[in-house]
């Protein structure tokens, strides 16, 4: 996976930079994409909560990687949409799996030692590993200083250009 | 909506999400290419002679370097052939290439996911970063109502 903190950038980017063009999306609801943004990294529950030990307790075959797929962040952003306003739940839903997407799309780009990324479409297209660009490593500091500066000057037109704020009034 | 209603749609939904972990590691066998790591960690002798991925932790360098690569608490020390790179001990690699017996793997590409130990601590730092940030975000915006159970917008301005 690409660093969590790029992935937030690339989200808050990309949702402020849709602001823009939709009326109702404002810091709140980037908020939430962030938070999709988070939903593959549950993934990572595993290194807390050990699937061979939940293998045992219940019998049949477990493991939290699901967490880090399409049908993962779709369950998991409906179990988060539900505990929001009824009226909110369809922006909610939708902003949280945006941000999930970026997450998942961010990793389909990184290299894997044989050009093919992990099958994240499951379980809708089981074992098809989609061809990956190998552009990044995870632990590349690089990625981080790119989504940055680009995050840092989306946010800076959105302020100045956009909100007309061009004196910092 | 009710109280009631919310938690009994968490449950289903949380059932679905029990159903979909469990369905993955069924068919992770099936839906890869390669042989799992697990069934390199506990049964090695079954899978040699197909080609793989294995990751792990290099702990000896060389000529022949071995990786520490692991399947929960198991563990197993393959030695990686045909290695055309230095690799630093610590640093966790991918190797793709051949099983052979005796527990090596016959390299057709590496990748250094992570070049030591510190690069792994990097990315532990900024993703907690991350969520840090994530949670000052949230909570500036929206509030959690323990009452009515449910999250709310601060301003609904």
């Amino acid at each position: 996976m690409a660093d969590l903190l790029s992935t937030v950038l690339v989200t808050v980017a990309l949702v402020t930079v849709v602001g823009w063009t939709v009326d109702w999306i404002g810091p709140q609801w980037v908020a939430i994409a962030v938070g999709g943004a988070m939903i593959p990294d549950l993934g990572r529950l595993s290194l807390v909560v050990d699937p061979l030990a939940v293998e045992a307790a219940v019998g049949v075959p477990f493991d939290l990687v699901a967490l880090e797929t399409l049908g993962g962040l779709l369950v998991v952003a409906a179990l988060i949409t539900v505990w929001f306003e009824r009226e909110l739940w369809q922006r909610i839903f939708g902003l949280l799996v945006v941000g999930g997407l970026v997450h998942l799309g961010l990793d389909a780009l990184r290299v894997f030692v044989d050009g093919h990324s992990t099958d994240w479409l499951f379980p809708f297209l089981p074992g098809v590993r989609p061809p990956s660009p190998n552009l990044f490593v995870s632990s590349d500091p690089r990625v981080l200083v790119v989504a940055g500066v680009g995050c840092a000057m989306v946010l800076a037109v959105d302020r100045w250009v956009v909100a007309g704020d061009v004196w910092g009034s | 909506m009710k109280r009631f209603r919310r938690v009994a749609l968490a449950a289903v939904l949380l059932a679905a999400l029990f159903g979909l972990c469990v369905a993955e590691a069924a068919t992770a066998a099936d839906r890869s290419p390669y042989p799992t790591g697990e069934q390199i960690v506990t049964d090695y002798e079954s899978v040699v002679g197909e080609r793989a991925i294995v990751g792990g932790t290099v702990t000896a360098t060389g000529s022949t370097p071995s990786l520490r690569t692991t399947h929960g608490p198991a563990a197993e020390i393959i030695h990686v052939r045909g290695v055309d790179q230095e690799l630093r001990r610590g640093s966790i690699v991918h190797v793709l290439g051949r099983l052979e017996p005796g527990q090596a793997v016959a390299a057709e590409r590496i990748v250094i996911v992570s070049p030591s130990a510190g690069a792994e601590t990097y990315k532990w730092a900024v993703s907690g970063l991350a969520v840090a940030g994530f949670l000052f975000l949230f909570f500036r915006y929206w509030r959690v109502d323990l009452r009515a159970f449910t999250v709310e917008v601060r301003d609904r301005g």
